[in-house]
């Protein structure tokens, strides 16, 4: 009795003596996890502040991008690394970054880099030229299957491309894919380690990389796309400069004639247009344009309308004749699939007498009688730049107004007569009609300030999608 | 803003005629995509287009811009380009522009069918 109970004694020591061992045995091995977890978290610390560096230093994809990779290779402790991004249409990958001696990863071209040579720079540039395929290889698969790759032992995998060389040689490899939310951009590559292969360990590292990596790519796309669209803006304020300087400055001064007018354009730039023209010295040209569309294309075919028009205008009395030389020029060096509408009036200042050439623009606004009676006085007329000469000739009318003591001419363009409001309605030609004879007994000025009034009423800050110009002349 | 549709019904036996039904508003945010499916029409499939502008509540100066080019395209590979039912609002612009010197415009689809008889 008493040996048995000595028996069981020793028994009961023994196994919480192996109890103790084997919880020892698990303290230490999770402690080894806490101490890689710890080590891991203080590499993706460090890789983080020196992202972050970068970041400071420039703003370009490029140095970024260099800057993840090295950091990559270094903390994983690899002898290669590239980075490879998605075609827009996310077909095939291309390197971008490439760090150490990284082997190509299709084999037609790697047979040329094997003979020629193993030379850094030059196998990077044959890397960067390759496009693998999405699903092609260790870069294609991880991209379009969206998964890290661990390939340990190089030798035994079949995706891995055969190459003569040594030294282009992988015993082991890792690709891991960079996705922004869940698509894909790219796929990040080591190639052989220090020492050693790579383990699923070094494979949980380097994703954790990679997804800290695509949120710093996304960054530096975002502050890129900004940085472009601050250089556009600028240039379009430059060019929204220029384009005010080809407005008049200043109103001709005609005896006996008063003149007000503004333009304003819907975007950055626009494609209407006024000006006064001297033809000789008791005539003035003045005229009104509309280029089709809007937007850069069309502040540089006003560009060149309005210097075409300025050099032939100058000596010719018919507007007639004046458009249709500028149709002439105009047609060869405008898009088919735009055109210019061209309002062009000579005014005889002595004998006060307007002759008019109507292509393809809005009508005349004449009011006369002291704002009784109006008329939209519409010659026949196309558009610039449709026609060669021929029918634009053909169909050209020329019309002639007698101007009495306070008569009016109202030249404007679509956007005014088409300036919508919340609601969608139109302001139209009767608004304009109206705000132009209730106001007649004023002076021009007065007459466009009416008229910008009712228009700022009618479209209560509703913003509009079509340039605006106005322009208004009365006899004294 | 509304947006611009059409759809494309084929009709014609020796002459392949396309009747094009343009719904909505024909502007600047909607004619790029507009321009798009007739460039591919005029490149891949006929060069007699007949436009039914009926629901076309607005049109912009650039969307008739692009409507010459068509125009101009479909003439330079011997077809033609016409419109039929244009709200009287488009056919006043049509005519403003002078435009109608180079696009036939009709009232119905009938008499704008015999302009390829």
């Amino acid at each position: 009795m008493k040996n048995s109970f000595q028996i069981f004694w020793i028994i009961i020591t023994f196994i919480f003596i192996a109890l103790y061992i084997l919880e020892r045995k698990k303290y230490k091995i999770l402690n080894r996890e806490k101490i890689a977890l710890v080590q891991e978290k203080e590499v993706v610390m460090c890789f983080l502040q020196d992202i972050g560096e970068a970041f400071t230093e420039s703003l370009g994809l490029d140095d970024l991008l260099r800057k993840i990779i090295k950091c990559s290779t270094n903390l994983v402790g690899a002898n290669a690394g590239a980075i490879f991004l998605s075609d827009p249409e996310c077909k095939y990958l291309q390197a971008r970054i490439v760090e150490g001696t990284f082997p190509p990863m299709t084999e037609n071209v790697g047979l040329v880099a094997d003979k020629v040579s193993t030379k850094t720079k030059y196998l990077e540039n044959i890397l960067k030229k390759e496009k693998v395929s999405y699903g092609f290889g260790v870069i294609g698969e991880a991209a379009q299957k969206a998964v890290p790759i661990l390939i340990e032992d190089g030798s035994k995998d079949e995706r891995i491309p055969k190459l003569k060389s040594n030294i282009l040689g992988v015993e082991t490899m890792m690709a891991v894919p960079v996705k922004i939310k869940d698509e894909v951009i790219g796929v990040m590559a080591l190639v052989n380690k220090w020492s050693g292969r790579f383990s699923s360990t070094d494979l949980s590292l380097f994703s954790a990389l990679a997804d800290q990596a695509s949120i710093s790519i996304n960054n530096a796309k975002f502050y890129h796309a900004l940085a472009e669209k601050k250089r556009i803006d600028h240039d379009l304020e430059i060019a929204r400069d220029i384009q005010h300087l080809l407005l008049p400055e200043k109103f001709p001064e005609m005896k006996g004639y008063g003149v007000s007018a503004f333009s304003e354009a819907a975007l950055e730039l626009g494609g209407d247009y006024y000006d006064f023209i001297e033809v000789d010295d008791d005539h003035v040209g003045i005229v009104i344009a509309d280029v089709s569309g809007k937007g850069v294309s069309a502040a540089l075919m006003m560009a060149t309308c309005r210097g075409t028009l300025n050099v032939i205008a100058k000596g010719n009395r018919s507007p007639k004749a004046v458009l249709c030389e500028l149709n002439r020029i105009i047609f060869g060096d405008i898009k088919r699939d735009m055109f210019i509408s061209v309002l062009y009036m000579v005014l005889d200042v002595k004998n006060h007498c307007l002759t008019a050439a109507r292509a393809g623009h809005e009508p005349i606004l004449y009011v006369s009688k002291k704002g009784s009676k109006h008329e939209l006085i519409k010659g026949n007329g196309i558009v610039v730049g449709v026609d060669a000469g021929e029918i634009f000739a053909e169909n050209m009318e020329e019309v002639v107004i007698s101007l009495a003591k306070d008569d009016i001419i109202v030249l404007y363009t679509d956007g005014i007569t088409e300036a919508m409001n919340a609601q969608g309605r139109e302001f139209g030609r009767e608004n304009l009609i109206e705000a132009v004879t209730v106001s007649s007994g004023g002076n021009p000025g007065d007459i466009g300030k009416n008229i910008n009034g009712r228009l700022a009423r009618f479209t209560g800050g509703v913003a509009q999608h079509d340039d605006m110009t106005l322009l208004i002349l009365k006899r004294y | 803003m509304p947006m611009c549709s059409i759809k494309v019904e084929k009709i014609g036996f020796k002459i392949p005629i396309f009747i094009i039904r343009v719904t909505g508003s024909l502007d600047a945010y909607s004619f790029p995509e507009f321009e798009d499916k007739i460039r591919g029409i005029l490149d891949k499939d006929g060069i007699n287009l007949m436009f039914d502008f009926a629901n076309l509540e607005y049109i912009s100066s650039a969307g008739l811009g692009a409507m010459m080019g068509f125009a101009k395209i479909a003439r330079e590979k011997k077809g033609d380009l016409v419109i039929f039912n244009p709200t009287p609002k488009i056919n006043s612009i049509i005519n403003i522009l002078g435009l109608s010197k180079f696009i036939k415009v009709f009232d119905n689809e009938k008499t704008a069918l015999s302009a390829f008889e």
